[in-house]
């Protein structure tokens, strides 16, 4: 079990999916959790539900594009102790290709995928180098490895990106006893994906892909998380963890 | 309050270590009876594995076997199916270093270097791969190296590595239908007897090639047994359930 009673844990796109999950489960592990969303509304679900099982969370509504905002997050985590771990899971799509995208729509998934992850990043490593240890997990993807049939082309960049700036920062972060590792899932269950995996033709063609025969849970992504927040994973530093059920083998 | 169920445990499972007699398969049978799990213990060295054995306790079982002789490695893993009922977990540790210039290497010494690492994870995989598929379920952890992308004066043993990471994907793909995933560990400068043999052969000592070697990683520090340990931990359990075909580096450095 990972233990992380005392610890703060600062939570990105905790409103829902793989980020409302991670955040569930490390709230259940004792961990005070900063949940940050832009939609209030999910953010205030997440955190009732959080509460209900009587753990310890801050609400914390932010859109991790802009840095005051960000700033203001980590403030709230600074009282509530410090930050010790961050998951960068907030993300958005805009299902479109390279000839149809807008500009506008490349700008938006950008400065939420990328820049949103580099702001926080920065926020929690100011802090963390300074007590010299800290964990932080990015949330890269699939689809910032391989061409996707169906590509989405800011957020293949965009996850691309997340990628390297994880090794980036896990060799600069790395003598202060900080590590920064990503996890890279495939096609996970969440409301990204609409419903589209609702349609069987669909789903099929997706799973016909992974040799483990299914489309992954959002629990499927939540244990690699915790492992890369754990002790076991104290020698790991800019790794990109992919959760695909071996999609990428095809 | 009440957690879901704890997806890092392995109580009630089954997981045999080739090369469990000491360094980084010795620290993974530890970490598998720490995680709940029952260990079988396999080492050329029968006197290894019951030693090791004898630190894990009652749950534990030792067999001694060479990972290169097939059929010896069937027989140790009936006895182990004798002895625990099933098998969720392989762990394939076992394999040996040479070093030499290309020029000055053996044929012998190149033949046994690959037979070690990948006849005897190949050996390995056979022998525990029906009965996995048999209950749709399995856990198979190779251990590559960072030496896999290429190590002066080892060319037997990164070719050995590169190989089981060939062997992984390989295998993921293969073996995925029936509920089996294979992942590998992909170590950097750990603190082992192999390690330790390279400063011994150079004349060096110890601590001057553990510093020299850390200072070279981005954590400032060469590894512990365990740090590979706690990596073959989540590979062989329900966390990892939809990771397969990956190689892991646990070498201190992105």
């Amino acid at each position: 079990m990972v233990e992380l009673a005392g610890q703060v844990a600062v939570v990105t796109g905790a409103g829902r999916g793989m980020g409302g999950a991670v955040a569930a489960a490390l709230a259940a592990r004792g961990a005070t959790v900063v949940l940050v969303d832009v939609d209030e509304q999910a953010l205030a679900g997440a955190a009732s539900a959080i509460r209900a099982a009587g753990g310890a969370c801050v609400v914390a509504p932010a859109d991790v594009s802009r840095r005051d905002e960000v700033e203001r997050v980590f403030a709230r985590a600074d009282e509530a102790g410090g930050v010790d771990v961050l998951v960068n899971a907030a993300g958005i799509a805009v299902s479109k290709s390279l000839l149809e995208q807008e500009e506008s729509d490349w700008d938006r998934v950008l400065d939420v995928n990328l820049k949103g992850s580099f702001l926080c990043l920065q926020a929690a490593a100011r802090r963390m180098t300074g007590k010299r240890a800290g964990k932080i997990v990015n949330f890269a993807s699939l689809a910032g490895l391989i061409a996707s049939p169906s590509p989405e082309i800011g957020y293949d960049a965009s996850k691309g990106g997340v990628i390297q700036l994880t090794r980036a920062a896990a060799a600069e972060l790395a003598p202060f006893g900080v590590n920064v590792n990503a996890v890279a899932p495939g096609v996970v269950h969440t409301s990204l994906y609409g419903d589209s995996l609702d349609d069987p033709d669909t789903a099929r063609e997706i799973t016909s892909r992974i040799p483990l025969g299914r489309i992954a849970s959002v629990e499927d992504i939540v244990g690699p998380v915790l492992f890369l927040l754990s002790p076991a994973s104290d020698y790991v530093t800019g790794h990109i963890l992919v959760v695909d059920g071996g999609r990428l083998l095809h | 309050m009440s957690a879901a169920p704890d997806r890092s445990r392995l109580d009630g499972r089954v997981a045999v270590v080739t090369g469990g007699g000491r360094g980084i398969g010795r620290a993974a049978c530890h970490e598998l009876v720490a995680l709940g799990a029952s260990v079988a213990v396999v080492d050329v060295d029968a006197a290894e594995a019951e030693r090791v054995t004898a630190e894990l306790g009652p749950g534990a079982s030792a067999h001694a076997a060479d990972v290169t002789d097939v059929k010896a490695v069937a027989r140790a893993v009936e006895a182990v199916l004798e002895r625990h009922g099933r098998i969720d977990a392989l762990v394939a540790c076992a394999g040996i270093m040479r070093r030499g210039r290309v020029t000055e290497l053996s044929a012998e010494d190149w033949d046994a270097v690959i037979a070690s690492h990948l006849r005897g994870a190949f050996a390995c995989v056979r022998a525990v791969a029906p009965g996995m598929a048999a209950q749709g379920r399995g856990r198979i952890v190779l251990v590559s190296s960072v030496a896999a992308r290429g190590l002066v004066d080892h060319v037997a043993y990164a070719a050995a590595k590169a190989g089981i990471e060939g062997m992984t994907r390989s295998l993921a793909l293969e073996l995925g239908p029936q509920g089996i995933t294979v992942n590998a560990v992909a170590p950097g400068f750990i603190d082992t007897r192999l390690t330790r043999g390279i400063a011994q052969r150079t004349g060096q000592a110890w601590e001057e090639v553990a510093a020299a070697a850390g200072a070279e990683t981005a954590l400032g520090r060469i590894g512990a047994p365990g740090d590979v340990a706690g990596v073959i931990g989540f590979f062989c359990s329900d966390a990892a359930a939809f990771v397969t075909g990956q190689v892991l580096v646990v070498s201190g450095s992105p």
